[in-house]
Protein backbone atom coordinates (compact mmCIF):
# COMPACT_ATOMS: atom_id res chain seq x y z
CA UNK A 1 0.00 0.00 0.00
CA UNK A 2 1.58 3.49 -0.92
CA UNK A 3 0.81 6.02 1.50
CA UNK A 4 2.10 9.44 2.55
CA UNK A 5 2.79 11.00 6.06
CA UNK A 6 1.62 14.30 7.14
CA UNK A 7 2.70 16.47 9.85
CA UNK A 8 1.02 19.94 10.71
CA UNK A 9 4.10 22.28 12.16
CA UNK A 10 4.64 25.63 12.57
CA UNK A 11 6.20 25.86 10.14
CA UNK A 12 3.52 24.53 7.85
CA UNK A 13 2.99 21.12 6.34
CA UNK A 14 5.25 18.40 5.89
CA UNK A 15 4.66 15.02 3.62
CA UNK A 16 6.64 11.74 3.52
CA UNK A 17 6.28 9.70 0.60
CA UNK A 18 8.93 7.33 2.01
CA UNK A 19 7.32 5.67 4.99
CA UNK A 20 8.16 8.53 7.12
CA UNK A 21 11.47 8.15 6.95
CA UNK A 22 12.15 11.64 4.99
CA UNK A 23 10.11 14.85 5.15
CA UNK A 24 9.57 17.81 3.06
CA UNK A 25 7.74 20.73 2.81
CA UNK A 26 5.81 21.46 -0.56
CA UNK A 27 7.67 23.91 -3.01
CA UNK A 28 6.82 27.72 -2.48
CA UNK A 29 6.96 28.89 -5.81
CA UNK A 30 4.29 26.21 -7.10
CA UNK A 31 2.74 24.95 -3.97
CA UNK A 32 0.09 27.65 -3.14
CA UNK A 33 1.04 27.59 0.79
CA UNK A 34 3.44 29.76 2.79
CA UNK A 35 6.17 27.75 4.16
CA UNK A 36 6.34 29.23 7.43
CA UNK A 37 2.27 29.46 8.14
CA UNK A 38 1.57 28.10 11.59
CA UNK A 39 -0.56 25.03 10.44
CA UNK A 40 -2.19 22.75 13.75
CA UNK A 41 -4.05 20.55 11.70
CA UNK A 42 -4.27 18.46 8.73
CA UNK A 43 -7.04 15.77 8.00
CA UNK A 44 -7.57 13.17 5.06
CA UNK A 45 -11.39 11.42 4.26
CA UNK A 46 -11.16 7.63 2.97
CA UNK A 47 -13.72 9.15 0.88
CA UNK A 48 -11.20 11.60 -0.73
CA UNK A 49 -8.05 9.58 -1.45
CA UNK A 50 -5.04 12.23 -1.94
CA UNK A 51 -6.62 15.05 -0.53
CA UNK A 52 -5.55 17.04 3.08
CA UNK A 53 -7.52 19.88 4.83
CA UNK A 54 -5.08 21.80 6.87
CA UNK A 55 -6.06 24.53 9.01
CA UNK A 56 -3.68 27.33 9.85
CA UNK A 57 -3.18 30.97 11.01
CA UNK A 58 -4.04 32.47 7.68
CA UNK A 59 -7.25 30.50 7.03
CA UNK A 60 -8.00 26.68 5.64
CA UNK A 61 -6.61 24.79 2.77
CA UNK A 62 -7.16 21.77 0.35
CA UNK A 63 -4.04 19.82 -0.85
CA UNK A 64 -4.94 17.37 -3.58
CA UNK A 65 -2.84 15.13 -5.41
CA UNK A 66 -4.13 15.51 -8.89
CA UNK A 67 -3.35 19.29 -8.55
CA UNK A 68 -0.23 18.60 -6.29
CA UNK A 69 -0.54 22.12 -5.03
CA UNK A 70 -2.78 23.85 -1.88
CA UNK A 71 -5.95 25.75 -3.13
CA UNK A 72 -7.36 28.55 -0.52
CA UNK A 73 -10.67 27.80 0.81
CA UNK A 74 -11.94 31.59 1.77
CA UNK A 75 -13.73 30.96 5.29
CA UNK A 76 -14.87 33.25 7.96
CA UNK A 77 -11.96 32.35 9.55
CA UNK A 78 -8.64 33.26 8.22
CA UNK A 79 -7.80 35.60 11.14
CA UNK A 80 -8.19 33.09 13.62
CA UNK A 81 -6.20 29.87 14.48
CA UNK A 82 -7.88 26.94 12.94
CA UNK A 83 -6.36 24.45 15.40
CA UNK A 84 -9.03 20.80 14.29
CA UNK A 85 -11.01 19.92 11.50
CA UNK A 86 -13.08 16.92 11.11
CA UNK A 87 -15.02 15.67 8.76
CA UNK A 88 -18.30 13.97 8.52
CA UNK A 89 -17.26 9.69 8.45
CA UNK A 90 -20.26 9.52 6.17
CA UNK A 91 -20.09 13.17 3.92
CA UNK A 92 -16.77 14.66 3.68
CA UNK A 93 -18.65 17.82 2.51
CA UNK A 94 -19.58 18.13 5.97
CA UNK A 95 -16.63 20.07 7.67
CA UNK A 96 -16.58 21.17 11.15
CA UNK A 97 -13.73 23.45 12.38
CA UNK A 98 -12.41 23.99 15.88
CA UNK A 99 -10.69 27.71 16.11
CA UNK A 100 -8.73 29.75 18.73
CA UNK A 101 -10.37 31.84 20.50
CA UNK A 102 -13.12 28.70 21.09
CA UNK A 103 -15.69 28.78 18.22
CA UNK A 104 -17.19 26.03 16.00
CA UNK A 105 -17.60 26.84 12.40
CA UNK A 106 -19.52 24.44 10.39
CA UNK A 107 -19.67 24.12 6.62
CA UNK A 108 -22.04 21.61 4.88
CA UNK A 109 -20.86 22.17 1.34
CA UNK A 110 -17.43 21.03 1.09
CA UNK A 111 -16.17 24.76 2.44
CA UNK A 112 -18.43 26.46 0.07
CA UNK A 113 -20.26 28.27 3.04
CA UNK A 114 -19.85 27.94 6.57
CA UNK A 115 -21.93 29.04 9.58
CA UNK A 116 -20.43 30.07 12.95
CA UNK A 117 -22.25 27.67 16.06
CA UNK A 118 -23.58 29.08 18.66
CA UNK A 119 -20.89 27.81 20.80
CA UNK A 120 -21.43 28.70 24.59
CA UNK A 121 -17.81 28.06 25.73
CA UNK A 122 -16.21 29.67 27.87
CA UNK A 123 -14.66 33.07 26.46
CA UNK A 124 -12.23 33.74 28.89
CA UNK A 125 -10.02 31.28 30.78
CA UNK A 126 -7.72 32.61 33.64
CA UNK A 127 -5.15 30.05 33.16
CA UNK A 128 -4.82 30.57 29.03
CA UNK A 129 -6.71 33.60 28.88
CA UNK A 130 -8.34 32.36 25.73
CA UNK A 131 -9.84 28.87 25.11
CA UNK A 132 -9.08 26.62 22.10
CA UNK A 133 -10.51 23.45 20.45
CA UNK A 134 -8.63 20.76 21.24
CA UNK A 135 -10.40 17.84 19.48
CA UNK A 136 -13.58 17.54 17.72
CA UNK A 137 -15.66 14.00 17.12
CA UNK A 138 -18.66 12.80 15.11
CA UNK A 139 -20.62 10.48 17.21
CA UNK A 140 -20.02 7.03 16.23
CA UNK A 141 -23.39 5.71 16.23
CA UNK A 142 -25.52 8.30 16.10
CA UNK A 143 -24.57 11.03 12.80
CA UNK A 144 -26.57 13.80 14.06
CA UNK A 145 -23.78 14.18 17.13
CA UNK A 146 -20.82 16.31 17.61
CA UNK A 147 -18.61 15.99 20.74
CA UNK A 148 -15.79 18.66 21.25
CA UNK A 149 -13.20 19.28 23.80
CA UNK A 150 -12.31 22.82 24.77
CA UNK A 151 -9.26 23.58 26.23
CA UNK A 152 -10.13 25.04 28.94
CA UNK A 153 -13.60 24.23 29.01
CA UNK A 154 -14.25 20.61 29.52
CA UNK A 155 -16.73 18.43 26.99
CA UNK A 156 -19.45 19.77 25.09
CA UNK A 157 -22.23 18.20 22.71
CA UNK A 158 -24.53 19.09 19.78
CA UNK A 159 -26.75 16.50 19.10
CA UNK A 160 -28.17 18.33 16.46
CA UNK A 161 -25.10 18.84 13.82
CA UNK A 162 -23.82 21.91 15.69
CA UNK A 163 -26.91 24.09 16.01
CA UNK A 164 -26.89 23.33 19.80
CA UNK A 165 -24.41 22.54 22.64
CA UNK A 166 -24.37 21.35 25.98
CA UNK A 167 -21.53 21.37 28.41
CA UNK A 168 -20.76 18.20 30.08
CA UNK A 169 -18.20 18.38 33.02
CA UNK A 170 -19.85 16.69 35.83
CA UNK A 171 -17.58 14.94 37.70
CA UNK A 172 -14.40 16.10 35.51
CA UNK A 173 -10.78 17.01 37.97
CA UNK A 174 -10.13 19.20 35.64
CA UNK A 175 -11.40 21.07 32.62
CA UNK A 176 -8.44 20.84 30.43
CA UNK A 177 -9.81 18.50 28.27
CA UNK A 178 -7.86 17.13 24.99
CA UNK A 179 -9.03 14.24 23.18
CA UNK A 180 -12.10 11.81 23.23
CA UNK A 181 -12.60 8.08 22.52
CA UNK A 182 -15.85 5.99 22.22
CA UNK A 183 -16.62 2.07 22.76
CA UNK A 184 -20.19 1.16 22.10
CA UNK A 185 -20.96 -2.77 23.41
CA UNK A 186 -24.32 -4.20 23.18
CA UNK A 187 -25.79 -0.35 23.68
CA UNK A 188 -23.54 0.35 26.11
CA UNK A 189 -21.42 3.18 25.98
CA UNK A 190 -17.64 3.85 27.42
CA UNK A 191 -16.09 7.54 26.68
CA UNK A 192 -12.59 8.23 27.56
CA UNK A 193 -11.47 11.55 28.34
CA UNK A 194 -7.85 12.71 27.95
CA UNK A 195 -7.45 16.08 30.40
CA UNK A 196 -3.98 17.75 31.84
CA UNK A 197 -5.22 15.75 34.71
CA UNK A 198 -5.58 12.35 33.91
CA UNK A 199 -7.75 10.19 32.02
CA UNK A 200 -11.82 10.22 32.28
CA UNK A 201 -14.29 7.86 32.15
CA UNK A 202 -18.50 8.41 31.51
CA UNK A 203 -20.65 5.20 31.12
CA UNK A 204 -23.56 7.51 31.05
CA UNK A 205 -22.82 9.27 27.59
CA UNK A 206 -20.50 11.81 29.11
CA UNK A 207 -23.42 12.80 31.57
CA UNK A 208 -20.88 12.26 34.49
CA UNK A 209 -17.32 11.61 34.48
CA UNK A 210 -15.22 9.61 37.21
CA UNK A 211 -11.22 9.86 37.00
CA UNK A 212 -9.32 6.60 36.59
CA UNK A 213 -6.23 5.51 38.29
CA UNK A 214 -3.72 4.99 36.14
CA UNK A 215 0.06 3.59 38.16
CA UNK A 216 1.35 2.97 35.05
CA UNK A 217 1.32 6.84 33.96
CA UNK A 218 4.46 8.76 34.57
CA UNK A 219 2.93 12.15 34.83
CA UNK A 220 -0.90 13.43 34.65
CA UNK A 221 -0.93 15.45 31.35
CA UNK A 222 -2.51 13.03 28.81
CA UNK A 223 -2.86 14.52 25.52
CA UNK A 224 -3.88 12.37 23.04
CA UNK A 225 -6.23 9.17 23.02
CA UNK A 226 -6.61 6.71 19.59
CA UNK A 227 -8.20 3.71 18.80
CA UNK A 228 -5.96 1.76 15.83
CA UNK A 229 -8.95 0.08 15.51
CA UNK A 230 -12.67 1.31 15.54
CA UNK A 231 -15.39 0.78 18.81
CA UNK A 232 -11.83 -1.20 19.63
CA UNK A 233 -10.98 -1.86 23.72
CA UNK A 234 -7.18 -0.94 22.47
CA UNK A 235 -6.49 2.49 23.47
CA UNK A 236 -3.00 4.33 22.76
CA UNK A 237 -2.71 7.21 24.98
CA UNK A 238 0.05 9.85 24.74
CA UNK A 239 1.58 11.88 27.60
CA UNK A 240 3.64 14.13 28.60
CA UNK A 241 5.53 15.76 32.24
CA UNK A 242 3.01 19.24 30.66
CA UNK A 243 2.68 21.27 27.51
CA UNK A 244 5.32 21.68 26.26
CA UNK A 245 7.41 19.88 28.51
CA UNK A 246 10.52 17.62 28.34
CA UNK A 247 9.76 14.20 28.74
CA UNK A 248 6.72 11.67 27.48
CA UNK A 249 5.20 8.08 27.43
CA UNK A 250 3.24 6.04 25.59
CA UNK A 251 0.42 4.30 27.49
CA UNK A 252 -1.83 1.36 26.09
CA UNK A 253 -5.07 -0.48 27.48
CA UNK A 254 -6.62 -3.16 26.01
CA UNK A 255 -9.71 -3.03 27.58
CA UNK A 256 -10.62 0.24 27.26
CA UNK A 257 -8.87 1.99 30.45
CA UNK A 258 -9.24 -0.65 32.71
CA UNK A 259 -5.83 -1.38 32.92
CA UNK A 260 -2.74 0.19 31.38
CA UNK A 261 0.74 -0.69 30.28
CA UNK A 262 3.95 1.35 29.02
CA UNK A 263 4.42 0.82 24.95
CA UNK A 264 8.59 0.24 24.10
CA UNK A 265 10.32 3.43 22.60
CA UNK A 266 13.22 3.28 21.35
CA UNK A 267 14.62 6.69 22.16
CA UNK A 268 13.19 8.61 25.23
CA UNK A 269 10.43 11.64 23.77
CA UNK A 270 12.08 14.98 23.74
CA UNK A 271 8.72 16.32 24.80
CA UNK A 272 5.39 15.52 25.70
CA UNK A 273 4.00 13.09 22.91
CA UNK A 274 1.27 15.26 21.63
CA UNK A 275 -0.40 13.92 18.10
CA UNK A 276 -0.98 10.02 17.28
CA UNK A 277 -1.97 9.50 13.62
CA UNK A 278 -3.91 6.16 12.44
CA UNK A 279 -5.51 4.66 9.28
CA UNK A 280 -8.38 1.95 9.22
CA UNK A 281 -6.47 1.49 5.90
CA UNK A 282 -3.70 -0.69 7.97
CA UNK A 283 -4.65 -0.71 11.98
CA UNK A 284 -1.08 -1.88 12.81
CA UNK A 285 0.82 1.50 11.35
CA UNK A 286 0.87 4.50 13.47
CA UNK A 287 2.28 7.36 13.43
CA UNK A 288 3.11 10.03 16.45
CA UNK A 289 5.04 13.14 17.20
CA UNK A 290 6.46 15.09 20.54
CA UNK A 291 5.47 18.79 20.27
CA UNK A 292 9.35 19.25 20.01
CA UNK A 293 9.49 17.85 16.31
CA UNK A 294 10.56 14.18 17.04
CA UNK A 295 8.61 11.19 15.11
CA UNK A 296 7.84 7.89 16.19
CA UNK A 297 6.18 5.13 14.19
CA UNK A 298 4.53 1.87 15.32
CA UNK A 299 4.02 -1.13 12.48
CA UNK A 300 2.40 -3.32 15.86
CA UNK A 301 -0.68 -1.36 16.26
CA UNK A 302 1.06 0.41 19.14
CA UNK A 303 2.81 -1.69 21.40
CA UNK A 304 5.85 -0.70 20.44
CA UNK A 305 7.55 2.55 18.65
CA UNK A 306 10.71 3.35 16.74
CA UNK A 307 12.06 7.33 16.47
CA UNK A 308 12.59 8.33 12.65
CA UNK A 309 16.19 9.93 12.56
CA UNK A 310 14.50 12.36 10.97
CA UNK A 311 13.39 15.95 13.25
CA UNK A 312 11.03 18.59 12.36
CA UNK A 313 10.29 21.84 14.18
CA UNK A 314 7.02 21.95 16.33
CA UNK A 315 4.74 18.90 15.35
CA UNK A 316 1.28 19.67 16.36
CA UNK A 317 -0.38 17.69 14.47
CA UNK A 318 0.48 13.81 12.22
CA UNK A 319 -1.55 11.53 10.14
CA UNK A 320 -1.14 9.34 7.28
CA UNK A 321 -3.29 8.09 4.34
CA UNK A 322 -3.39 5.86 1.60
CA UNK A 323 -2.76 7.73 -1.42
CA UNK B 1 1.26 54.45 8.30
CA UNK B 2 -1.62 52.39 7.72
CA UNK B 3 -0.72 49.53 6.11
CA UNK B 4 -3.33 46.42 4.42
CA UNK B 5 -1.72 43.13 4.31
CA UNK B 6 -2.46 41.55 0.62
CA UNK B 7 -2.35 37.65 1.15
CA UNK B 8 -3.29 36.43 -2.66
CA UNK B 9 -3.07 33.05 -4.18
CA UNK B 10 -1.23 33.83 -7.89
CA UNK B 11 -2.39 31.45 -10.07
CA UNK B 12 0.30 30.68 -12.81
CA UNK B 13 -0.27 29.63 -16.58
CA UNK B 14 0.77 26.22 -15.59
CA UNK B 15 -1.39 25.80 -12.61
CA UNK B 16 1.00 26.96 -9.80
CA UNK B 17 0.52 28.84 -7.22
CA UNK B 18 2.16 31.51 -5.52
CA UNK B 19 1.35 33.05 -1.79
CA UNK B 20 3.25 36.35 -2.11
CA UNK B 21 2.32 38.86 0.81
CA UNK B 22 1.86 42.05 -0.16
CA UNK B 23 1.87 45.52 1.59
CA UNK B 24 -0.65 47.84 0.50
CA UNK B 25 -0.81 51.21 1.68
CA UNK B 26 -3.02 52.82 -1.10
CA UNK B 27 -6.39 51.83 -2.91
CA UNK B 28 -8.50 53.91 -5.25
CA UNK B 29 -11.45 52.88 -6.69
CA UNK B 30 -12.62 54.41 -10.37
CA UNK B 31 -9.62 56.61 -9.29
CA UNK B 32 -10.77 57.65 -6.36
CA UNK B 33 -8.30 57.17 -3.14
CA UNK B 34 -10.23 55.73 -0.39
CA UNK B 35 -9.27 55.58 3.15
CA UNK B 36 -7.15 51.56 3.34
CA UNK B 37 -9.12 50.57 6.22
CA UNK B 38 -11.79 50.02 4.64
CA UNK B 39 -9.73 47.29 2.30
CA UNK B 40 -10.28 43.80 3.30
CA UNK B 41 -10.58 40.14 1.91
CA UNK B 42 -13.01 39.18 4.83
CA UNK B 43 -15.55 37.74 2.98
CA UNK B 44 -18.56 38.09 5.67
CA UNK B 45 -19.78 41.50 6.48
CA UNK B 46 -22.57 43.25 8.17
CA UNK B 47 -24.74 45.42 6.14
CA UNK B 48 -27.66 47.71 6.43
CA UNK B 49 -30.93 46.96 4.65
CA UNK B 50 -30.08 49.40 1.86
CA UNK B 51 -26.56 48.61 0.95
CA UNK B 52 -25.33 47.35 -2.28
CA UNK B 53 -22.62 45.64 -3.41
CA UNK B 54 -21.09 45.90 -7.00
CA UNK B 55 -18.44 43.52 -8.53
CA UNK B 56 -15.19 44.76 -9.72
CA UNK B 57 -11.63 44.37 -10.60
CA UNK B 58 -8.56 44.98 -8.52
CA UNK B 59 -4.86 45.30 -9.63
CA UNK B 60 -2.23 45.16 -7.37
CA UNK B 61 1.50 46.30 -7.99
CA UNK B 62 3.69 43.55 -7.11
CA UNK B 63 6.89 43.00 -8.35
CA UNK B 64 6.82 40.04 -10.42
CA UNK B 65 4.23 41.41 -12.76
CA UNK B 66 0.90 43.62 -11.14
CA UNK B 67 -2.25 41.04 -10.17
CA UNK B 68 -5.53 41.19 -11.57
CA UNK B 69 -8.25 40.34 -8.58
CA UNK B 70 -12.00 39.86 -8.32
CA UNK B 71 -13.66 42.33 -6.10
CA UNK B 72 -16.71 43.85 -4.42
CA UNK B 73 -17.25 47.48 -3.32
CA UNK B 74 -19.59 48.03 -0.70
CA UNK B 75 -22.19 51.19 -0.54
CA UNK B 76 -21.45 51.13 3.36
CA UNK B 77 -17.48 51.99 1.79
CA UNK B 78 -16.34 48.65 2.54
CA UNK B 79 -13.34 47.66 -0.33
CA UNK B 80 -13.34 43.32 -0.40
CA UNK B 81 -10.78 42.11 -2.40
CA UNK B 82 -10.10 38.13 -3.04
CA UNK B 83 -7.22 36.45 -2.22
CA UNK B 84 -7.01 35.30 -5.17
CA UNK B 85 -5.23 36.50 -8.26
CA UNK B 86 -3.67 36.15 -11.86
CA UNK B 87 -0.61 38.12 -13.23
CA UNK B 88 -1.51 40.39 -15.59
CA UNK B 89 1.21 39.50 -17.62
CA UNK B 90 0.19 36.23 -18.17
CA UNK B 91 -3.02 37.72 -19.79
CA UNK B 92 -0.66 39.76 -21.98
CA UNK B 93 -2.97 39.81 -25.52
CA UNK B 94 -6.24 38.82 -24.29
CA UNK B 95 -7.02 41.16 -21.39
CA UNK B 96 -9.56 43.02 -22.97
CA UNK B 97 -11.67 39.59 -23.39
CA UNK B 98 -11.26 38.45 -19.68
CA UNK B 99 -15.01 39.09 -18.62
CA UNK B 100 -16.14 40.63 -15.20
CA UNK B 101 -19.29 38.44 -14.26
CA UNK B 102 -20.05 38.20 -18.14
CA UNK B 103 -18.67 41.10 -18.79
CA UNK B 104 -15.50 42.18 -21.23
CA UNK B 105 -13.02 44.20 -19.79
CA UNK B 106 -12.80 46.20 -23.01
CA UNK B 107 -16.17 47.11 -21.81
CA UNK B 108 -15.25 47.86 -18.11
CA UNK B 109 -12.26 49.39 -18.76
CA UNK B 110 -9.05 48.15 -19.35
CA UNK B 111 -6.51 47.42 -16.24
CA UNK B 112 -3.86 49.62 -17.93
CA UNK B 113 -6.27 52.62 -17.77
CA UNK B 114 -6.94 52.24 -14.55
CA UNK B 115 -2.96 51.99 -13.66
CA UNK B 116 -2.47 55.25 -15.41
CA UNK B 117 -5.40 56.70 -13.77
CA UNK B 118 -3.46 55.95 -10.32
CA UNK B 119 0.18 57.28 -12.04
CA UNK B 120 1.30 53.89 -13.16
CA UNK B 121 2.97 52.96 -16.67
CA UNK B 122 1.30 50.08 -18.67
CA UNK B 123 1.38 47.18 -16.43
CA UNK B 124 3.06 48.64 -13.73
CA UNK B 125 1.62 50.42 -10.53
CA UNK B 126 3.48 52.32 -8.39
CA UNK B 127 4.53 50.31 -4.89
CA UNK B 128 2.34 49.97 -2.62
CA UNK B 129 -0.51 50.13 -4.69
CA UNK B 130 -4.12 48.75 -5.38
CA UNK B 131 -6.74 50.06 -7.86
CA UNK B 132 -10.36 48.97 -8.78
CA UNK B 133 -12.49 49.33 -11.69
CA UNK B 134 -16.17 48.81 -10.42
CA UNK B 135 -18.35 46.77 -13.19
CA UNK B 136 -22.42 46.21 -13.21
CA UNK B 137 -24.57 44.95 -12.28
CA UNK B 138 -24.79 44.98 -8.33
CA UNK B 139 -24.16 41.94 -6.62
CA UNK B 140 -22.91 40.37 -3.97
CA UNK B 141 -20.18 37.88 -6.36
CA UNK B 142 -17.97 38.74 -8.60
CA UNK B 143 -16.22 36.60 -10.70
CA UNK B 144 -13.60 37.39 -13.46
CA UNK B 145 -13.22 34.18 -16.50
CA UNK B 146 -10.11 33.83 -18.66
CA UNK B 147 -11.74 31.82 -21.86
CA UNK B 148 -8.37 31.81 -23.38
CA UNK B 149 -7.18 29.86 -20.76
CA UNK B 150 -10.29 28.28 -19.28
CA UNK B 151 -9.75 29.21 -16.03
CA UNK B 152 -11.82 31.57 -13.69
CA UNK B 153 -11.37 33.63 -10.55
CA UNK B 154 -14.63 34.41 -8.04
CA UNK B 155 -15.44 35.98 -4.93
CA UNK B 156 -18.68 35.47 -3.09
CA UNK B 157 -19.52 37.80 -0.07
CA UNK B 158 -21.87 37.28 2.83
CA UNK B 159 -23.91 40.05 3.51
CA UNK B 160 -25.64 39.77 7.46
CA UNK B 161 -28.55 42.44 8.21
CA UNK B 162 -26.66 45.08 10.85
CA UNK B 163 -29.84 44.79 12.91
CA UNK B 164 -30.76 41.57 12.96
CA UNK B 165 -29.23 38.82 15.74
CA UNK B 166 -29.13 35.48 14.22
CA UNK B 167 -29.27 33.72 17.44
CA UNK B 168 -31.21 36.44 19.48
CA UNK B 169 -32.21 35.08 22.94
CA UNK B 170 -30.32 32.42 22.02
CA UNK B 171 -27.31 33.96 22.40
CA UNK B 172 -25.30 33.08 25.60
CA UNK B 173 -23.91 35.03 28.23
CA UNK B 174 -20.08 35.18 28.19
CA UNK B 175 -18.43 32.58 30.54
CA UNK B 176 -14.94 32.58 32.20
CA UNK B 177 -13.01 29.40 32.85
CA UNK B 178 -10.19 28.97 35.60
CA UNK B 179 -8.36 26.01 34.40
CA UNK B 180 -6.56 23.86 36.11
CA UNK B 181 -8.33 22.84 39.05
CA UNK B 182 -5.84 20.88 40.98
CA UNK B 183 -4.89 23.91 43.30
CA UNK B 184 -6.57 26.90 44.31
CA UNK B 185 -5.17 29.61 42.79
CA UNK B 186 -5.65 33.41 42.56
CA UNK B 187 -7.60 34.96 40.03
CA UNK B 188 -6.01 38.07 38.77
CA UNK B 189 -9.35 39.51 37.28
Amino acid sequence: MKYKAYAATMQSVWFSEDEGQSWSRILTPTGGFYNEARCWSVLTHPERPGELLAGTDQGLYRFTEEKGHFDYIPSPMDNLHILKIAQDPHDPNFIVCGTRPGEIFISEDNGENWTRANLDAATECWFINTTRVTSIHFDPMDRDTIWITIEIDGVIRSRDRGKTWEQLICGLHDNDTHDLVFLDVSGNRTILCSTEDGVHRSTDNGANWEQLKIPQAKWDYFRSLKQPVENSPVVIASVGDKPSGEAGQFLISRDFGDSWAEAKLSHPPNSTLWSIGTNAADTLLLFAATIFGQIFKSTDGGESWHKIQRELGEIRMITWAPI
Amino acid sequence: MAIFLFQPHVAGPQGNITTPDVAIDRVFVNGTPKPLNDLTSEICHQVESADTAVAAYAVTALGGGALLSPAIILSSGRIVVARKAWRLNNLDGHVGAVTLNGEALNRIGLPADAITQAGGDDDTLPRGYMVMQTGEPMTDQAELKDSKRDRALDLKVILEDVGSDRWGPDRPKPRYAIGPTKKEIPHFI
